[in-house]
């Protein structure tokens, strides 16, 4: 699996740069990301980075999910019936690779409400790495395996 | 799952045939990220206009160097050829440009995609703007992008089998790439709701109107995907 990150300048423990024309963009450093999940016995189940998160092989009944981010910061997601995290990435032919949110599909009785966590920030955008951005989507017609129901 | 590897191809020869996921295809050839180059070339002003398949008029073939293409002045003009610049070797796509071929461009994915995957065009490796000249377009192109690129096997399956000539970002399955806004779906079949350790495919070329600026662009061509 290719981990290089070409277009990544002074990257740090906490983020990387990324120089373009007009516009300079901070990206979180993608090898200190990870999610923790709580379960009821009181096991905690650390994931690993943005290239093996490890989230297929964890067990269903969670009660608790939230996300560590290289900045320091931490995510708690509410409660949910079960969470689908759908990491969000851009790969340039060129090998550039730039990582832009965390959508956390959460499903809800009647819909599925999305938190999406903000992985980047540059001056021509308002948001900033951590912040949050809820949505919602319809229910899908189907449910895929990556889905781990809460306790 | 884990973050899906994805492989850029493109077909070397002139023969319109799909590169197999698990044994490749002689015909293809790999991509290198960040070290080969896609180029649009010729059409310049030493060139005869030969179009697309008579090799000997091409400069950038008999020279090996690039051939910048001249400003049309009449209509629009697509850009006649396109290379993969690998080293000092430059690469042919024959098939590339404003033809009715399927298996031109490729993108393998090993592992899982879940729901599409976006190809989009950028300034450059911050994935953020897009003010380049060739994305910004002119007024005589509508200001769409210059640069047209279309999901093969999509477009073909709602014509008869057969990718619909001439497209271009209007047509179905096809965009004038700017962005996030402007883009298409390279997944197949329709709808896409997961992409698993499959070989997916597109076609692009460029097209300068006659009020196009002089330029020498290198935006960055794009997917943008999701995983868990």
């Amino acid at each position: 699996m290719d981990k290089n990150l070409p277009n990544f300048k002074h990257m740090t423990q906490q983020e990387g740069k990324v120089y373009g024309i007009h516009n300079t963009v901070v990206d979180i450093n993608p090898y200190n990301c990870y999610f923790i999940a709580k379960y009821p016995d009181g096991n905690i189940i650390k994931g690993n980075n943005f290239f093996e998160t490890g989230w297929d092989e964890i067990p269903h009944g969670l009660t608790e999910l939230s996300y560590v981010l290289s900045t320091g910061h931490i995510i708690k997601i509410p409660k949910f019936k079960a969470y689908l995290p759908l990491i969000e990435c851009s790969l340039g032919v060129d090998g550039s690779r730039i990582f832009h949110s965390i959508n956390v599909r959460c499903l809800a009785e009647n819909d599925i409400v999305v938190w999406r966590i903000i992985l980047k920030q540059s001056n021509k955008s308002k948001l900033k790495i951590g912040d949050v951005v809820l949505g919602r989507e319809p229910l899908p017609q189907t449910i895929s395996k990556s889905w781990k129901y809460t306790s | 799952m884990a973050l899906p590897v994805l492989k850029f191809i493109y077909n070397h020869s002139e023969v319109d045939t799909e590169y197999n996921f698990y044994t490749g295809n002689p015909n293809w050839r790999e991509i290198n990220p960040g070290v080969d180059t896609v180029i649009f070339t010729g059409g310049g002003i030493g060139d005869v206009d030969e179009g697309i398949g008579d090799f000997i008029a091409n400069p950038t073939l008999a020279s090996g160097t690039r051939s910048p293409t001249i400003r049309p002045s009449v209509a629009s003009y697509v850009i006649p050829y396109t290379y993969v610049e690998s080293g000092n070797t430059m690469y042919m796509v024959p098939l590339a440009g404003h033809t009715d071929n399927k298996y031109v461009f490729g993108i393998q994915v090993s592992g899982t995609i879940d729901g599409n995957m976006y190809l989009e065009a950028w300034d450059d490796v911050t994935f953020s703007t897009t003010t380049l000249p060739v994305i910004s377009g002119t007024a005589n192109g509508g200001y769409e992008s210059c640069v047209n690129a279309i999901n093969t096997l999509w477009a073909a399956s709602i014509n008869f089998g057969l990718v619909p000539y001439p497209w271009d970002g209007d047509t179905t399955g096809a965009s004038y790439l700017r962005g996030q806004t402007d883009r298409i779906g390279v997944g197949y079949p329709l709808p896409v709701t997961e992409i698993t350790n499959t070989v997916l495919y597109y076609n692009i070329y460029i097209r300068l109107e006659t009020d196009s600026p002089t330029f020498h662009n290198t935006p960055v061509l794009g997917f943008r995907y999701l995983y868990t």
